[in-house]
Order: structure tokens, then C-alpha cells, then sequence
């Protein structure tokens, strides 16, 4: 009986089995064609539309916005940013403001950011401003008056014409002394607030030369430095050995520029040359026993070494303050060595003095236009009015930058000296 | 490399993005299937059977771009044939390709009109919208007629460059058989414009403002100029159908069930490269193609389409995507590619790219923009980044192209290129010139890689042509012949006699006459080794019904 039905059931799967392979068989296509039509009528059982996922709808999103670029990236004009408002302050976050014109024929621009150590930098321009396209315009927020002047680009309008108001706040600003004696046991911190309004204008010759006018009014105001760690100047320095410590002058600025600028693309040079003159008149407000002259150079090369991809970048700058006779020159308003842009193995504001000389070299090399590496030395001092240049402090690093054509985005660098060494990350170029 | 059985008996499915059906025309190889159907070979894919009418698809450029480079294709992936070639190896007519010059002579003024079909723009042109930035601005007009057509100028700094790159583009890949866009030269004035009064213009941050006339005055001002004062443009007339957003190079569309066939394993996609690398095509991307709904809805169908050529031949962009001569970079380096960056690396810069050597003849000859012949090699050319397609290309994916690159005479290459309306008479004698060379070096060195025997015809005995030989690129000794019969249903092979050796392209056929024949052909040549590789030939009844290649 049990061997009857498993005989049985065998006989049913085989049935079924061979009538499942006929059926089969008899659904077999004739032809190519219908073979084809086939396999579309069965995807038509299927079909779904497309949808991408969250990546590629918000990069689709900018790319229909043209020419995507993150400096394009803003709400209403606002442009979330990172920055360094003055060397040592460490990163900070905050926005710029940027809309070309704003009312009638003026651009407006204005920036607030608050660092990672309670620096504050805010500023606001109306006027007829320097730009590309709908680039931010030069970066006056940066307070490196040197820097600052190869980062005019030569762009319209011929005849920018702006006004600018402009406060910081700068709790732990540093300061070691003045000359080359300035030792790095003496580290000392000030606050310093200063307060800005000036106009500045100028001419755009031709696109490789502009001259540049600005005047102006300036607050200072010093107290304690907040840092913790080390002491704040008046309790280390006395106002001989830090002029103005006691009572910041406030001053009126004049200040006029000459740039010659023959770099290929000044954001991101791979050849040519650049010089920018400089000549300033302090006047003090209040006693004029602080007002001076400011005279400088900085000249920049870029030498392609047999190809674009290998670039030998040279800087060498000067600036020599000169007050008026028995009169000194603010140790704040001073020039200074050290940090991201200039003696890039020693601390921000390493070495101050009327007298500066800065010299750079670094090899340049691009395994792909979006990506630099680079080695480099630096070389500088600073030197008291009337005395002549001492022995050069110098380091070396080397560091990698990832760009745009037009820009440098990141820039992370090492740099090691005799005292220390230095890490950075940085939007913006060395030089 | 693949045993010529394996695409015999069909190949290996691949992964495909949108888990579309896999089965290859030629191996719809259900177990049971016969190789070759009563139809075969097919010479038109019916892929226009009715469909509801797809979706928009909007592809992003920057993705497209992150996506190939970064998640390439595993180099270590078995690359099956490709699956949509009939048992020929030949490409069936289809939405995607007709064949042209590849089967048929065209006449110099069919290859000179491409796709034009007497559409060209009848002036005024009233403008509908525009688009103020981005690497080509330009803008929409309408014709009196009421066509729509997409205008894009020449800059400045570069007379008839981009515009005689795309209509010359566009007649070439027309030729081959690709779907292009109708395109005319045309030279503007202020007063052949009017404005529609909805006309917008799009502007940085895709905001749309009304058309000011201002906006066309600048459009013209910032324009190369004819000599008769009048601004140079390329009019590219809207294609036919409800536009569904560009194709992609892999998966299939998921919504049209006419589209069965990953796009990666085209055949024409994948020899796309040959073409591309031909004509300096380097912007062959993603981006660059359309699909359109064509015919009466619900019961339409999806026709895709290659547009913009306007980087083509020695027209491109510059660092900072403005039109302008081809960056030397085209063509030789992907936008990332990875080994050269690490060579330069680790070498401190010294490493340097080859190709920032290469003597181009530009600005010599500024309208050609830059080009060149003398470096080119069709092997290592490259598109702006990786093409899943392209990096699929077999062997005999490129012979199939080059056998169509052959097929333009130095006339029909020449009849193309004056098509560009070149002021200079000595750019375009060079600009047909180096694609002339571009043109024997691709066939040479793709007709080299394989057998390249073609043209099989039967009667009293079994005939063909030796590509490579007729092009003087070898020298053959004599041709190795053998005879199988074969069975149909179960793929068997049974040796008919022995092997023979004829000297000429003339293979006897055998006594018997089984319902199936297969003859491998190997060629001997002392100078290429490729050659030996095997062309299994079949016939069915005295018929030339399958060609199989070794590669």
C-alpha cells in the first residue's frame, strides 16, 4: 500500500514535471523578434522612473544654479565662512554679506565673525567696489595690511570708489618685545579694539596696474590681554619699552598704493611677477608724538620650471616706519613677523620693529591643477628704527593646497624653526 | 580574454545600475533556445513598440563626473560581448543607431547635409528665453516658421571655433549612424532679433529675469564677427518628441520597457569610443545626450540622441570652462586621473605629463583650435572621465567602429569638414588633414587587434576581404580554413575534413551539405600575430547567417 502511493506521487511529479517543460518548450520564442518583445513585455511589468538619490539631486540642485563654485554658495547674499581675522586668532566662523548693486550703481559688502578665541571682526562697504563676476571683493577683513595689498584684483571698475566701516575686537594679541632682541620668554597679551572709517578709491590703468588711494580715521584702544596662560603686556613692558601701551592715539590715515600685477591668475599664480608699493601717513589725533611715515615693497615671483606643474614662487618684502623726530611709532600699529604668511616656524607676531624684511621661497609642485604641494623656507627681521638689520631668523616646512583654478581653498602647512613648530590650515594662498 | 565559445553560447550577465533584463539579442539563450532563429540575423531591433511616455530624468554633470572617476569599474569584472549586436556582430537599425555609411555609400553632398532636413532657421528669430552664464551662453528662439532652435555663439577671442566644431560634429556622428540634432551656421544681426515679451533669461543662481534688450545686445557684443559685422552662430534645431532628460552610459532607463539592453553593453555606445577618440570628441559624457518621447502619446517611443559637439576636434574649454581651443589635457588625461597625479607626487612634480609637449599647430590655425595627428594614439585617447561603455570596449566593439571610420574617404572626410564655413581655407585643409591621420591610425591600430576578415559572401565558394591587408597593414601568407557542421539546438560541432590552407580570399565549400556549416578562418601573416585569431563563419542553407570573432 505504502509503495503503491509513492509510486504514485513520483508518477505525479513526473507528470507534472514533463508537462511543465512542455509548457515551457511551447512558450519558447520562434523568432529573434519575439524573443525581444518578450523581454520588453515582461519589463513593462516593471517599470519604475528613475529617481536619484539625495547626493546627486542637491548636486544637481548647485549645478543648475551655473558654475558652481563654493564661493557661490549663499542665502540672499550671505556667505557662510570660515576665516582668520587677525593672525593668532585662531578660526572663525561667520558670514559675509555680498550683493552687487545694492543700491542703484553700489555694491554693498559686510562681514561679521567670531573666533575660536573671542576674536571679533565686523565691517560694512557701500560704494562702487573692486569684483569679478560676483566675487567677494578684497579681503579687508583679514587685518594683514601687507598681505593685503597683493590681494587687489585687477577687475572692473576702473574707478572703484568705497567706504568702510570697521570694528575688531582683539583680546590676545601678542607680543614679545620690539627688535631682534625679542625673546620668547617675554610673551606677553594685549587687548586691542580698533575702530575704522575710511574711503577708499583709486584708478585701474590698465589691467596690470592699478594705484590706489585711501583715507581715513582710525580708534585704538588697549587693555589686558584675556589670555590665561600668559601674562598681559603692561604688567611685563613699560610704555618705553612698548610706545603707545599707555595712551593709544587715535589716528588719521593716508595711505596710497601702486600695483603692478603680471601674474597669470593672481588667486593661484603659475608665472609672472607682481610689486606693490606702498606709502602711508599716520597722523596722531591727540599729542602727534606717535604720527609717522610708512614706506614698503613686496614683490613676488612665479618661475615655471620647465613646466606648469613645478613652480618656483619668490617673495621678498620690506616696510620701514618712520616717526617723526622724538616721536615713536606704536608698538600695535608695528608690522610683525610670524605665522601663516610670513615666518611660517614662529609664533603670530614674533618679531615687531619700524624696520621688516621678509624673504620666501617656495618649490611649488601639482600633481593635478586642483592639488599643490610644496616645500619652502622663510627668512625675515625685524629691526628698531635706525639700526640695521640683524642676523635672519629663518625655518623651513612644507605643506599642500587644494585649489580651485582661481583660488587656493585649503592650505594645510608645517613649518619647524629653531623655536617651535607650526601647523596650519588656512583658506588663502602664503603669498 | 574570452574563448570564442563563451560568446558563442552568450555571455556572462553584468551588474546593471537599473536591474534591467540582461539576455543579448544574440544569446536570448534560454537554456533550450537555438543559436540561430529562422529571422536571424535581425537587421532592425524593433525597440519602438508603444509606451506610456517616461519621466523627466535630470542628471547631475558634478555627479555624473564623482561617480565615474571615483566608483570606476572593477578592472577585474569578466567583460561579457556586447549584447545587442545581431549574429552578424553587426548593430540592428534601432532607436539608438542607423546604420549609414557603414552599410551603404553616401553620396559627399548626403555626408555634407547630415542631419539636416531643410530646416534651416528663417530669420527674424523671435527669442523665447536665455541663459546669461555657464561654459556656452546662448538662447532660444523661434522661427517663423515656429521651429524652436537652440542658439550658441563663438566668443570673441575664437572666430567659428565651437560653432564649426559642432556642426561638423554633428555631421560625422550623423553619418555613422547616431541621432543627432539638425544644426546650421547662421550669422546674426541686432535687427534679425525680437524679444518675446515672457522671454527670461536665467542668471547665476538659476534665478530667471525678464529679457532685457540689453541682454541680446551683449550676447552679440561679446560674439566673434563675420567680416560683414554680423555675429556667427550655431542653431541647433529642437530635436522631435517631449524632451525626458539625457541617457545615461550604464544600466537601462527603468521606465522604458523598450530598453532591455544595459547601455554599458551597447555596441554602439561602446565603439562610441572609437568615434569619439577619432574626432577629438573628449566631452562624450552622460550630460551631452537626450532622450525624447517621439510620436503620438501613449502609444510612442524613446529615440535617443547625441547633442553639443561644440567639444569636438580642436574646440573645448579653458581652465575656467570658457570656449576656447581644446585644452591640451583632452583627450590624453581624465579630468582626475589618478596615476599621473601619482607619479607627480611622489616624484616632486618631475614626473611631468607627455602631453604638455606636444607641438600643436595652434594659433596658426586658430579656427581648427587645437589639434593634432602626430601624437594622437586611438588606444590611450581619453574623455573628460571614465565612461562605463567605453571602458567595456572589446575588440571587436572597435573593429565594428572602425570598420564605419574606414568607410569615410579622404573626400567624404573633407565634404564634412568644409561644413564648418572656415573663413581660413588653410584651417580647414589642416583641420581635414590631421582628422584624416586620426582616421588611419585608429583603423590601423584597431584593424590590428583582430581578424580583421569582413565582406562574406557565398557561392561557389565562400568569400571575404582581408581589412587589415586591403589597407596595406600586414602581409598574409595564405588563410587557414576548417569546416564543422553544426547542430543548432544543442551548439555541437562536427569536423567536416581536414584543415586547409588557400592563398587567397577564397575558401572552398565542403561536399556535404548539413543544414548548418561553420568554417574557422584563421589568417596567416608573418607580421601580425593577431590575425591567427579565429572568425568562426556560419551558414544555413548557402546563407551567410553568423560571423563570430576570437579577440
Amino acid at each position: 500500500m505504502r509503495g503503491t502511493a509513492s509510486r504514485t506521487i513520483v508518477a505525479l511529479l513526473l507528470t507534472a514535471a514533463v508537462a511543465a517543460v512542455a509548457q515551457e518548450s511551447e512558450e519558447l520564442p520562434n523568432t529573434r523578434e519575439e524573443a525581444l518583445r518578450r523581454q520588453r513585455e515582461e519589463k513593462r511589468k516593471t517599470v519604475r522612473p528613475y529617481v536619484p538619490n539625495r547626493i546627486e539631486e542637491e548636486l544637481l540642485r548647485i549645478d543648475k544654479a551655473e558654475n558652481p563654485s563654493v564661493f557661490d554658495l549663499n542665502w540672499k547674499g550671505f556667505y557662510p565662512r570660515v576665516a582668520w581675522p587677525s593672525r593668532g586668532s585662531g578660526a572663525a566662523l561667520g558670514a559675509r554679506y555680498w550683493q552687487r548693486d545694492f543700491w542703484g550703481p553700489l555694491d554693498a559688502a559686510g562681514a561679521a565673525f567670531y573666533s575660536l578665541y573671542g576674536y571679533q571682526h565686523y565691517d560694512i562697504q557701500l560704494g562702487l567696489m573692486p569684483h569679478k563676476g560676483s566675487r567677494i571683493p578684497q579681503r579687508s577683513w583679514r587685518g594683514d595690511e601687507l598681505y593685503e595689498i597683493g590681494d587687489v584684483k585687477p577687475g572692473f571698475p576702473r574707478f572703484p570708489l568705497f567706504a568702510t566701516f570697521r570694528y575688531r575686537y582683539l583680546p590676545q594679541e601678542d607680543f614679545y618685545g620690539l627688535g631682534p632682541e625679542a625673546s620668547l620668554e617675554d610673551r606677553t597679551t594685549y587687548l586691542q579694539e580698533e575702530t575704522r572709517a575710511y574711503l577708499r578709491t583709486g584708478l585701474q590703468f590698465t589691467k596690470n596696474f592699478v594705484w590706489i588711494v585711501e583715507g581715513g580715521y582710525q580708534w585704538n584702544s588697549l587693555g589686558p590681554g584675556t589670555s590665561s596662560s600668559y601674562p598681559t603686556t603692561d604688567a611685563v613692558f613699560d610704555d618705553d619699552a612698548a610706545p603707545g601701551l599707555a595712551s593709544p592715539p587715535d589716528y588719521v590715515r593716508f595711505s596710497t598704493q601702486l600695483f603692478f600685477d603680471f601674474r597669470d591668475e593672481p588667486g593661484n599664480p603659475h608665472k609672472g611677477w607682481m610689486l606693490a608699493l606702498i606709502g602711508e601717513r599716520f597722523l596722531d589725533r591727540s599729542e602727534d608724538a606717535f604720527s609717522f611715515d610708512r614706506i614698503g615693497f613686496d614683490a613676488r615671483g612665479f618661475l615655471p620650471l620647465g613646466s606648469p606643474q613645478r613652480i618656483l614662487a619668490l617673495r621678498a618684502a620690506l616696510l620701514g616706519d618712520h616717526a617723526e623726530e622724538e616721536g615713536r611709532v606704536p608698538f600695535f600699529m608695528q608690522e610683525s613677523l610670524g605665522g601663516s604668511h610670513t615666518l611660517r616656524g614662529f609664533d603670530s607676531f614674533r618679531f615687531r620693529g619700524e624696520r621688516i624684511e621678509i624673504y620666501q621661497i617656495e618649490y611649488r609642485w601639482e600633481p593635478t591643477t586642483f592639488w599643490e604641494l610644496a616645500v619652502f623656507t622663510d627668512a625675515g627681521s625685524a629691526a628698531r628704527e635706525g639700526s640695521a638689520f640683524e642676523g635672519l631668523e629663518w625655518d623651513y616646512g612644507f605643506g599642500m593646497r587644494f585649489k580651485t583654478y582661481r583660488d587656493v581653498v585649503l592650505r594645510f602647512e608645517i613649518a619647524f624653526s629653531n623655536e617651535t613648530t607650526r601647523y596650519y590650515i588656512r583658506g588663502s594662498t602664503s603669498f | 580574454m574570452h574563448d570564442i565559445n563563451q560568446c558563442a553560447r552568450g555571455p556572462t550577465p553584468a551588474r546593471s545600475k537599473a536591474g534591467a533584463l540582461r539576455a543579448p539579442l544574440l544569446a536570448l539563450a534560454l537554456v533550450a533556445a537555438p543559436k540561430f532563429y529562422p529571422d536571424d540575423p535581425i537587421l532592425v531591433d524593433r525597440d519602438d513598440l508603444p509606451i506610456d511616455k517616461p519621466g523627466m530624468v535630470e542628471l547631475s554633470a558634478t555627479y555624473d563626473l564623482l561617480e565615474k572617476t571615483f566608483a570606476p569599474m572593477d578592472p577585474g569584472v569578466e567583460i561579457p560581448r556586447a549584447m545587442n549586436v545581431n549574429t552578424l556582430g553587426e548593430v540592428p537599425d534601432s532607436s539608438w543607431f542607423q546604420n549609414r555609411i557603414g552599410v551603404r555609400d553616401m553620396s559627399l553632398e548626403e555626408l555634407a547635409r547630415g542631419p539636416s532636413e531643410g530646416g534651416r532657421p528663417e530669420l527674424p528669430l523671435t527669442v523665447i528665453s536665455g541663459k546669461a552664464s555657464g561654459i556656452t551662453p546662448g538662447f532660444t528662439v523661434r522661427d517663423t516658421a515656429g521651429k524652436i532652435y537652440f542658439v550658441k555663439f563663438d566668443p570673441l577671442l575664437h572666430p567659428n571655433l565651437s560653432t564649426a566644431a559642432d556642426v561638423i560634429g554633428k555631421n560625422f556622428f550623423h553619418a555613422i549612424g547616431y541621432n543627432v540634432p539638425e544644426s546650421y551656421i547662421v550669422y546674426l544681426r541686432s535687427g534679425d532679433l525680437t524679444i518675446d515679451p515672457g522671454a527670461q533669461v536665467i542668471v547665476k543662481g538659476a534665478k530667471r529675469v525678464p529679457m532685457k534688450r540689453e541682454f541680446l545686445e551683449t550676447m552679440l557684443e561679446s560674439s566673434a564677427h563675420h567680416p560683414d559685422g554680423s555675429a556667427r552662430a550655431v542653431a541647433s534645431l529642437a530635436v522631435e518628441g517631449e524632451v525626458l532628460g539625457p541617457l545615461q552610459f550604464e544600466g537601462t532607463r527603468s521606465d522604458d520597457p523598450n530598453d532591455i539592453v544595459p547601455h554599458e553593453h551597447r555596441r554602439e555606445l561602446r565603439g562610441y569610443r572609437v568615434f569619439c577618440a577619432w574626432l577629438n570628441h573628449d566631452d562624450s559624457r552622460a550630460i551631452n545626450t537626450l532622450d525624447a518621447y517621439v510620436g503620438v502619446p501613449g502609444s510612442g517611443h524613446v529615440r535617443h540622441y547625441l547633442i553639443d559637439f561644440s567639444s569636438t576636434l580642436g574646440s573645448g574649454s579653458d581652465n575656467l570652462r570658457r570656449i576656447a581651443p581644446q585644452n591640451p589635457r583632452a583627450g590624453n588625461e581624465y579630468i582626475v586621473d589618478f596615476e599621473p597625479i601619482w607619479k607627480a607626487f611622489y616624484t616632486f612634480g618631475i614626473s611631468d605629463r607627455v602631453w604638455r609637449r606636444i607641438p600643436y599647430a595652434y594659433p596658426q590655425y586658430a579656427e581648427a583650435g587645437r589639434i593634432e595627428s602626430e601624437y594622437f594614439d586611438p588606444a590611450r585617447w581619453k574623455p573628460e572621465y571614465p565612461n562605463p561603455a567605453f571602458d567595456r570596449m572589446l575588440r571587436d566593439d572597435a573593429f565594428w567602429a572602425a570598420k564605419i571610420v574606414a568607410r569615410f574617404t579622404d573626400d567624404a572626410v573633407r565634404a564634412i569638414v568644409s561644413t564648418g564655413d572656415f573663413l581660413s581655407k588653410d584651417a580647414e585643409r589642416y583641420l581635414a588633414d590631421t582628422v584624416i591621420r586620426r582616421r588611419d591610425k585608429a583603423v590601423a591600430h584597431y584593424f590590428r587587434q583582430l581578424n580583421p576578415l569582413d565582406g562574406f559572401k557565398v557561392g561557389d565558394s565562400l568569400t571575404f576581404r582581408n581589412l587589415g591587408a586591403e589597407r596595406g597593414l600586414g602581409a598574409v601568407s595564405g588563410y587557414e580554413y576548417e569546416w564543422f557542421s553544426f547542430d543548432n539546438e544543442t551548439g555541437a560541432l562536427a569536423p567536416l575534413g581536414a584543415r586547409g590552407v588557400v592563398l587567397d580570399t577564397r575558401v572552398p565549400l565542403p561536399d556535404s551539405n548539413p543544414p548548418y556549416l561553420m568554417v574557422r578562418i584563421r589568417t596567416n601573416s608573418p607580421t601580425e600575430d593577431s590575425w591567427r585569431k579565429a572568425v568562426d563563419v556560419y551558414l544555413r542553407a548557402g546563407t551567410l547567417v553568423g560571423i563570430e570573432r576570437e579577440i
